[in-house]
Order: C-alpha cells, then structure tokens, then sequence
C-alpha cells in the first residue's frame, strides 16, 4: 500500500499555472537548438512516470514557490499521462485485444482500496470530487440520432446528459482540474447502454491532449470556474470570452429524489468513446459496464442536495439543439470520493476503418 | 486532525476559477499578426507567458476551423482556413522583408533522406482504404528545426512517412509518426491526424559538414538522423524531392465514429500562388536513420539504414493560398442513415 499524500494545498489560491510543463530551449546559436520537456534527470519511466515518484513532503510544497520542485511534479505528471497514453494507443492499435484491463496489467492487479482510516483522513483535508449534474429529455431526437456513430445505436430512452465536474481527488493541486461533460445516452453493440462525450471543456493542454487521443472531443476553455453562493452553485466555462457552457444549480425540491440518485455520476465510470487509428476509429467503453461488480470500494458520498439545474449551451454548438435554450430540469448537487480499489476495464466495441484497401 | 489549521481552513474552500487565457487576449479581433518573437525571451516572465497564452489562443481558432470543416460533409476544400482563395493567412514578404528575416536567421533546416521499404507488406499494412499502394513505395525521414530566429514559433519536428496513391489519382506522403517536443504542437497535430508525441528533447545541430537531428524519449534515442557530407549517386533527384514530405502530406482527422482523410495541400503539380520557397543551404550526404525497434514502423526499414540524403535551410516567401482536401470519410455516419453499408467491424466478446 503506497502512502496517502497530505498535501499542504491550498485549492482556493489563483494560481499563475504553467498551460505546459516549463520547457527549456536551449539555442546557443542558429545552428544548434535543443527543447527539453522532461530533463534527462526525470526520464526515467520506472521511477518518474508515477505520482507514486513524489514524496509526501514534495507534493505539500508544489506551488509554494520552489520553481525546481513545481517542475519535477509537472514534469512526473507529463511522464504519467504520456505512458497512459503510449498503453491506451497500443490496446486500440492491437485488434487482437478486446479488453484493456488496469492499464495493460491485467486482471489481479487492482489499484490499491483505501481503509475506512485513510478516507476519513483525506475527507477531512478537503479532498474529493464535486459536481453538478442534470440529465434532459432530448429536443431533437433527429438530431439526437445524427451524433450516434454505428455500430452504436439508440438507447430505449435516449436522454442527453449534463456536468461539469471540480476534480481534486485526494487534494493534490497538480492534480486538481475541472471538466464539463455533454453526453447522450447509447446502446453498444454488446447490448449495455452507456455515455457518449459530445464535448468536454477542461482549462489545461495537458487534458486536452489526453483527450484527443482517447477520444474526448476536449478543448481548452479561457477559463473554467465552480463557485457557490447561498443555496446554489454555478460551473461556468469561457471560451473566447463567451459563456459557452454552464451548469446553475438551485437548491430545491423535486419530482422524484430517488430517480436522480440512481444516475449516480451520470456518465461517470460508463462513457463509451471513439479512438483515432490510421484511417478509422476504434469504439471503447470506460468501464466494464452498468451492472457489473468490477470490486471497487463503493464512492462515498459527502454530500448531495436536489435542486434544479439551468443548462446553457452556446447556441452555435453543433449539439446545441439537443436540448431547449436555457434548459432547466430536475438535477442535483454532490460531493463524493472514491474508495479506490478494484479492476480498471475498458472495452473495445467497435471498428471503423482502419484497414488496408 | 488539524495538525496545521491554516491549512485546513484553506483547503475547505470549494471555490474554484482555473485560468488559462487571460480576458484581453481571448478574442480574435486582439491577436493581431504573427508574432515576430521579439518581445519574448528577453528575461520577462509575464511577457513570456503571455506570448504563449496568444499563441494557445490562436491555435484554438485555427484547429476549430479545422474541425468544422471535416466534420461538415458539405465542404470538399478548406482554402486559406475558410477565408476562401485569394484571402491568404501568410501573406507576401517583399524582398526587402525576406532579406531583413534572412539575416536575421529566420528560416526551416532539415535533414531528409528516402528509403525504399524493406518489407511491402507492412508497408502495405499502413495504407488504410481508400489510400493504396504508390507506383514506387517510399519511405521519408527528416527532421525539422522550423522557424529558427522566433523563439515563440521556433520547434522541431520529426517525420516518418510512406509515399501512397491518394483516391483522387494524386500521390502524397502519409505520416507515420511525428515527435515534437511541446504539448501545444502534439495537440494540434493528434486533431489533425498527425500521430504526434510530446518527446523528452528534440535537438538538432549543424556543423560545416555534418548535421545531427535526435529525439529521445524517456531516455532512449527513439529517432535520429546522422548526416555526413559526401557524394551521392543522383543529386537532381534528391533535389527534386524538395522537402520529401513538406507541402504534400495526408493524414486522417478525428471524427466521432470514423476519419477523414484530408490532404494539406492541394496536390504536386499545383499552383497555389505562393512565392517559391529561397533555399538558403543545400549540402548532399548521407543520413543514417535509426527508429526504435520496438516502434511498430521500424521494420519498414533497415535498422540504422544509411541512404543519400541532404541537409536543407530554406525561407518560404509566404503568400498564395492555403488549400486543405477532403479526399474520403470513413464511418461518423449516423447509424440509421449508414446501416449496414458501415465498414465496421466488431470484437468477439467473451
């Protein structure tokens, strides 16, 4: 069991963050340059490519000024997403794999679960995942249809999904991100329903870049804020100084409490995304699908207050039109974090092209 | 708990704004033209940091243009971003301004060289439909240091790429795999098809007769190209090469459900308008590629296959049009209106 970082963090701080890690370039004259994003003190895969590679003590004092320190963590965190990324492209890559279980290490090697101890250490510093979430009936079910891909098809009952989530599991600031999801209900071809991203805002390069890759359709916004006021919250993304998407969450009773619950994160954990291949697209579903017991330790919950949830899309959105302008429905507020543990499955569902004339 | 109170008080906050852009320099109408890199680099900070925020900015405008245009079944031809032909992005430098950027050492060197493939098959295994087998199958190596004497634009870039027969009768280079050293570039390029990787370290460096270009990833030299002057077999035909790949490549976009394959360029044998480019130094040699092993390309060629080859510097002269086209889309169509004419294929599930 790796030690729980306690972090020193201090979330709420504005951050003058780096949109990339701090590269060197190094140009003595015209004829000669070297770029340098992971120095060759950190390029080592084993022991720099893990958050497990920082020490409790190295990830409480990011961003408190000591600039060699901030760049080990940004670069150890560039290492990480870039052998995630070298795993995930080699499962798609290979069509002689079906599964891509945690990470390519296979079945038994779970991530490790956290003890009832260590979660109440990590709730009372703060750490966890918060969220507003709706889900609407569609406007436009021809529309609706037009963004599902065969061999993906629709669902009994399509319905579109909205959040936007404050990201900051176990409280490490190099980690801490927010992301807005607009999904829609799915049926795969092995007959589970799941979540297809129709577009998901995030504020830094490095998770766009990570997106693109497994299929995310992500941009960077200008900014991304979650801000709570009496009785309510607001998750807002700017894109070009536009409101291009927002979630405004109301305190308040609703239809029916029970229905809501049982959507749980909405798409969270069951999203369903296409991957780029030379010439095609690979389908692949995050997570073994609904219903099954892949051993994780359950999420607890922190918090969870009903209300109603004002949805505004940029009009011009191709997705726009999938649900009224200004929608507002039945939706809910929460604050949870995961137990860890358990197998990491993807699935693959589906390919499109990608094969020689 | 509260072993550090000023700490737990901080940390209770659920408040968040995450900024990555600040408000002046969001909007297109505040871009102004490409930087020349003269106000970065000079030991400011907040001036460093806001050139590259412009420059996130701006690449935000053109990849959404991009994305429009492939996912918009309608267009055939992106010219000049949208802007259509004769309304170029780069425009024309005068003589006088090409002199001044050549003094000041602005300009793209390259090492480049062209393999005949080693094993057809594998070659072959590259080429996804539409694409098919060129006349003459060839691989292309280079490396590029493009934009020396603008720090903000300056990057390299590596390129390893197959000659194939495009569906409209026209050959181009199809790229394999593509490093670059800044998470900016590899974005950009995973959105347009370009099988980009964000490496350790990308150098490049030219001496009199010798050029290096290396890349290494997590440690290891993953792709290099070792050029040594020296005489070489047929000199006017690397030099009709050009720059192999440069101005005539195919890559397939991201699409949700399928690809698009998009040429950059209008096709060899056309005219867009742009002045030629001023090739600045031009020295014939060998070059000795070496890739990876493990790399799935590898085997294309022989390990460290050594090929006549050349080491360029060249300016372009800007102008004329920029033309992107759309050459096939493979699935991304809806499930009702594509049926089972979809070229898909489904896993065994257990």
């Amino acid at each position: 069991m790796a030690a729980i970082l306690k972090p020193e963090v201090d979330l709420d701080a504005s951050l003058e963050f780096n949109l990339e890690v701090p590269y060197q370039v190094v140009a003595p004259d015209p004829n000669h340059v070297t770029s340098i994003a992971c120095p060759p003190e950190y390029a080592d895969p084993v022991n720099y490519a893990s958050e497990l590679a920082l020490s409790r003590s190295e990830s409480e004092r990011y961003r408190t000024g000591d600039k060699e320190l901030d760049k080990k963590v940004e670069v150890v965190r560039m290492n990480a997403a870039r052998v995630r990324m070298d795993a995930i492209q080699a499962f798609v890559e290979d069509h002689s794999q079906t599964y891509f279980i945690n990470g390519g290490k296979g079945p038994g090697s779970p991530r490790n679960a956290l003890s009832d101890e260590q979660l109440d250490e990590l709730i009372a510093l703060g750490a966890g995942t918060q969220g507003v979430h709706t889900v609407i009936e569609p406007a436009d079910l021809d529309l609706y249809r037009s963004f599902i891909p065969a061999p993906l098809a629709m669902p009994e009952h399509p319905i579109v999904g909205a959040s936007l989530l404050d990201m900051n599991q176990f409280g490490r600031k190099a980690a801490r991100f927010q992301e807005g999801r607009f999904t829609i209900k799915v049926l795969c071809p092995d007959g589970l329903e799941s979540w297809m991203c129709i577009s998901t805002p995030v504020p830094f390069l490095h998770h766009t870049r990570e997106g693109v890759i497994w299929g995310w359709p992500k941009y960077v916004a200008d900014q991304i804020s979650f801000t709570h006021g009496e009785g309510s919250v607001r998750a807002e993304v700017l894109y070009q100084g536009e409101e291009r998407y927002s979630l405004d969450f109301t305190d308040g009773p609703v239809e029916d409490e029970a229905r809501l619950k049982s959507f749980g994160k909405v798409e969270g954990g069951n999203t369903v995304t296409w991957h780029w291949i030379q010439g095609g697209a690979v389908c692949v579903r995050q997570g073994r699908g609904p219903g099954i017991d892949v051993g994780n330790k359950p999420a607890r919950i922190l918090e969870w207050r009903p209300g109603q949830v004002k949805v505004h899309v940029r009009q011009s959105d191709p997705w726009a039109g999938l649900i009224a302008e200004d929608s507002v429905t039945d939706g809910w507020y929460q604050k949870w974090i995961g137990g860890g543990g358990g197998d990491s499955y993807w699935v693959k569902l589906g390919i499109v092209g990608g094969f020689p004339a | 708990m509260a072993a550090n109170p000023k700490f737990e008080e901080e940390v209770m906050s659920q408040n968040v704004v995450t900024r990555s852009i600040p408000e002046e320099l969001v909007l297109p109408q505040n871009y102004g033209g490409p930087s020349d890199g003269s106000d970065v680099g000079k030991g400011d900070p907040e001036a460093d940091q806001r050139a590259i925020q412009l420059k996130l900015a701006r690449s935000r405008v053109g990849t959404d243009r991009a994305e429009r245009f492939v996912n918009d079944p309608n267009q055939n031809w992106s010219i000049n971003g949208g802007r259509g032909p004769g309304h170029s992005l780069v425009p024309s430098l005068t003589d006088d301004q090409l002199e001044d950027h050549i003094a000041r050492g602005l300009g793209t060197q390259g090492i480049f060289t062209v393999i005949e493939p080693v094993d057809l098959d594998l070659y072959r295994s590259f080429l996804s439909a539409p694409l098919q087998m060129p006349e003459r199958p060839l691989v292309g190596a280079t490396l590029l240091d493009m934009n020396s004497g603008n720090p903000i634009n300056r990057f390299q870039e590596g390129r390893f790429t197959v000659k194939c027969l495009c569906p409209d009768g026209l050959e181009s280079w199809l790229v394999v795999s593509t490093p670059v050293p800044f998470n900016l570039q590899c974005r950009e390029g995973v959105i347009w098809g370009w099988p980009k990787y964000v490496a350790d370290q990308i150098s490049f460096s030219r001496e009199e007769n010798s050029a290096r270009a290396e890349v290494l990833y997590f440690g290891e030299e993953r792709y290099s190209l070792d050029f040594a002057a020296g005489p070489v077999k047929d000199e006017a035909a690397l030099k009709a090469l050009g720059r192999v790949e440069g101005g005539n490549t195919v890559s397939w976009y991201w699409i949700q459900g399928g690809a698009v394959l998009c040429r950059q360029g209008r096709g060899p044998g056309f005219q867009n308008g742009r002045t030629a480019p001023r090739i600045l130094d031009w020295q014939a040699g060998q070059v000795k590629v070496h890739v990876r092993p493990s790399d799935p390309w590898a085997g294309l060629i022989p390990e460290d296959s050594v090929t006549d080859g050349y080491y360029s510097k060249f300016i372009g002269g800007g102008g004329g049009d920029s033309v992107m086209t759309k050459l096939a889309t493979v699935g991304g169509g809806s499930v009702t209106k594509v049926g089972s004419n979809a070229s898909v294929r489904v896993p065994e599930f257990d």
